[in-house]
């Protein structure tokens, strides 16, 4: 088995684009802070204006690859116990965080969709003055 | 929230590769139970079904773990968007083979859910927990003789109940509940082997299956037909068949227990001959100093009789077609609705009187000849079913009881295996269970890992406990109480001894909630 590769330098970023909309979304909702995985479904769909909604198998696929590839880590139960659970006989809920390589990919990625509008923008503006 | 659809929604969980469903199974449960008020049932099972064929699509093709620079991005393919490998188009599996499938799982699963959901009576009497006899044991057994009673902690309330439960209290002989049912036709011992009786086929059951299977092989065939592949045909062949196969495995197989289920009646509802209900009064008499250190004797008067153990759990000179019960209402509630003792906490809006210590009543009833002849040719199960709702229909006609029923999430607790694993050893060939508790140590001998669960030794403040050792088959053991200025508590005393460990945690479990119910009227 390779060892897995840690998106820790621009190059290793850059490998890892372009990034699903789920992954894409599931990193910009840690940018907000330490999520547990409901409490990231909601800050997708509260960042995307309830247009996008992932659900718990779709988030998890998604954490599990993050996790391996070092872009988000779990918040040690120490600094999360009193705060992530309803009920105090329950098990507290894994938190995840944002690692800086996670942030570098999506800073990439971010950089990469500035591309793709600009291009897009132009494009549709060409587009519009051939048809008139 | 439907038990079904968490069952469900559970049941995919499960199907999920090993490292993935220990790893976020649980999590996926809980955002499942939060989400699906919001977001519906169906979306959230489509994405779980999805989440199911990408792990197993991964594990399959790259081994348990995916490499990661297969699941690196390439041009056309991105990142984590349910494209985790380039798979080459010439020899592995296209869209037609990953939708076909996914039907038949999806069809595969459905048919799981609703044969676990097909109501049975039996299945449901089978999980009638352990009873704590007249003697201050426990009768476990499925098919053991009629069970008796004795509800010890109900009478010290002063008492760690946990302490009690452990040998380390009180004696059990002067508590103040007796559940003595009578009925105990000849022929039936305690459990002898093999624990509950696989479920038997119904009619609407069979057709369900039958349904459902002739759905998967008409799905089954239509994809071969359009697909002649050698390899395809016998990868959808075995799905057809898998899915066949786990259709009338379910059927037949026994339900397992997770906690008791609540009794409900399907028809009208059997009387007894006669019943007399009249208040009943300790008469009080000099008790024994109890064992526990430093506990004040809160007890009130305990019953003066003491009922004979002989006689297969019945009172001394009791005929077997009787039923006899000295104890609070919701004793009797317990009783009717299946629920083991100290299960307070599933019966909801009880007015104080129902639990309260002072008013115990005694209950006599005779079932009827003829009724009584029928039931000598039913399983115990279904003899203790038929007795329970001789009782709803008493409380009904007496009580004045009105009920309807809710799912609720609970406080529960979890027995799992302890760090450093099970010191449990597994019962001899032919030993009957039985779980003992006297004044210094509790002996379980040939007893499953789901009646220690459902006894109410381990339910202090009547929660109830989900047997997730993952521990089959029955075993001995010996619980040494420590008596001393500062005893350890059950909880410790059985991760020391046993290995196993009571971890706090939350369930969904039906409860009864009263509308209605009247002190009962004297005859």
């Amino acid at each position: 088995m390779k060892p897995v590769p840690h998106a820790d330098t621009d190059s290793n970023s850059n490998d890892l684009l372009p990034l699903s909309p789920a992954t894409l979304h599931v990193l910009l909702a840690l940018t907000g802070g330490d999520l547990h995985g409901y409490g990231i479904m909601l800050e997708v769909a509260r960042q995307s204006g309830g247009s996008y909604k992932i659900g718990p198998g779709t988030l998890y696929d998604n954490i599990k690859k993050l996790l391996k590839l070092g872009l988000v880590e779990e918040v040690p139960s120490s600094d999360s116990h009193s705060k992530d659970t309803s009920d105090s006989d329950a098990e507290p809920r894994r938190r995840y965080r944002l690692t800086k390589p996670g942030s570098a990919v999506l800073a990439a990625e971010t950089e990469r969709l500035t591309a793709v509008l600009r291009v897009a923008r132009r494009g549709l503006r060409l587009h519009e003055e051939r048809q008139s | 929230m439907s038990t079904l659809q968490r069952r469900i929604y559970r049941a995919v969980i499960s199907l999920h590769p090993a490292d993935f469903r220990n790893q976020f199974g649980r999590d996926m449960a809980r955002d499942f139970d939060d989400a699906l008020g919001q977001r519906g049932f169906t979306p959230l099972l489509g994405d779980a079904m999805l989440s199911l064929a990408r792990q197993w699509k991964a594990r399959a093709l790259t081994g348990p773990e995916l490499d990661p620079v297969l699941a690196q991005s390439a041009p056309g393919h991105p990142f984590l968007a349910g494209q985790y490998v380039m798979v080459d188009e010439g020899s592995s599996l296209t869209a037609f083979d990953l939708a076909s499938a996914s039907v038949l799982s999806i069809l595969l699963i459905l048919t799981i859910g609703v044969a676990a959901s097909i109501p049975n009576r039996h299945a449901i009497a089978d999980l009638q927990s352990a009873r704590v006899s007249h003697d201050g044991g426990i009768d476990t057994g499925h098919n053991g003789p009629p069970l008796a009673a004795n509800d010890s902690r109900r009478e010290h309330p002063g008492v760690d109940p946990l302490r009690t439960a452990a040998g380390l209290g009180v004696g059990p002989q002067h508590g103040p509940a007796y559940l003595v049912r009578g009925f105990a036709p000849p022929g039936f011992g305690p459990r002898a082997t093999g624990g509950p009786p696989a479920r038997p086929i119904t009619l609407a059951h069979a057709l369900v299956q039958l349904t459902l299977i002739s759905i998967i092989i008409w799905i089954t065939s239509f994809f071969l037909r359009r697909s002649p592949g050698v390899t395809r045909k016998a990868a959808l062949g075995a799905l057809g068949l898998l899915g066949l196969a786990a259709s009338v495995a379910f059927g037949q197989a026994p339900v397992p227990p997770t906690h008791a289920q609540i009794l409900h009646a399907t028809a009208p509802l059997p009387s007894f001959e006669v019943a007399t209900i009249k208040p009943w009064k300790p008469i009080t008499m000099p008790m024994p100093v109890p064992v526990q250190v430093g506990m004040p004797d809160s007890r009130p008067a305990g019953p003066p009789r003491k009922i004979d153990p002989m006689g297969g759990g019945r009172a001394a000179g009791q005929r077997a077609d009787r039923v006899h019960i000295i104890g609070q209402a919701a004793i009797l509630l317990q009783s009717a609705f299946n629920l083991p003792l100290d299960s307070r906490n599933q019966i909801v809006g009880a007015p104080g009187w129902v639990n309260s210590e002072t008013d115990r009543y005694e209950v006599q009833a005779k079932i009827d000849d003829s009724l009584f002849a029928a039931m000598r040719t039913m399983t115990p199960a279904q003899q203790r079913e038929q007795v329970a709702l001789m009782e709803q229909s008493l409380l009904a006609d007496r009580f004045k009881l009105k009920v309807h029923f809710e799912t609720r999430d609970l406080p529960a607790f979890a027995l799992v295996v302890a760090k450093g694993g099970s010191k449990l050893t597994p019962a001899k060939e032919g030993e009957s269970p039985q779980l003992s508790s006297s004044s210094d140590e509790t002996t379980g001998t040939a007893v499953t890992l789901d009646d220690f669960a459902h006894s109410p030794l381990l339910r202090p403040d009547g929660r109830i406990v989900i047997n997730q050792t993952g521990l089959k088959g029955a075993y001995d053991f010996t619980i040494k109480g420590e008596p001393g200025p500062d005893p350890p508590s059950f909880f410790t005393l059985i991760e020391e001894q046993l290995g196993l460990k009571l971890v706090p945690t939350k369930t969904s479990v039906e409860v009864i909630v009263i509308d209605s119910i009247e002190r009962p009227t004297e005859n």
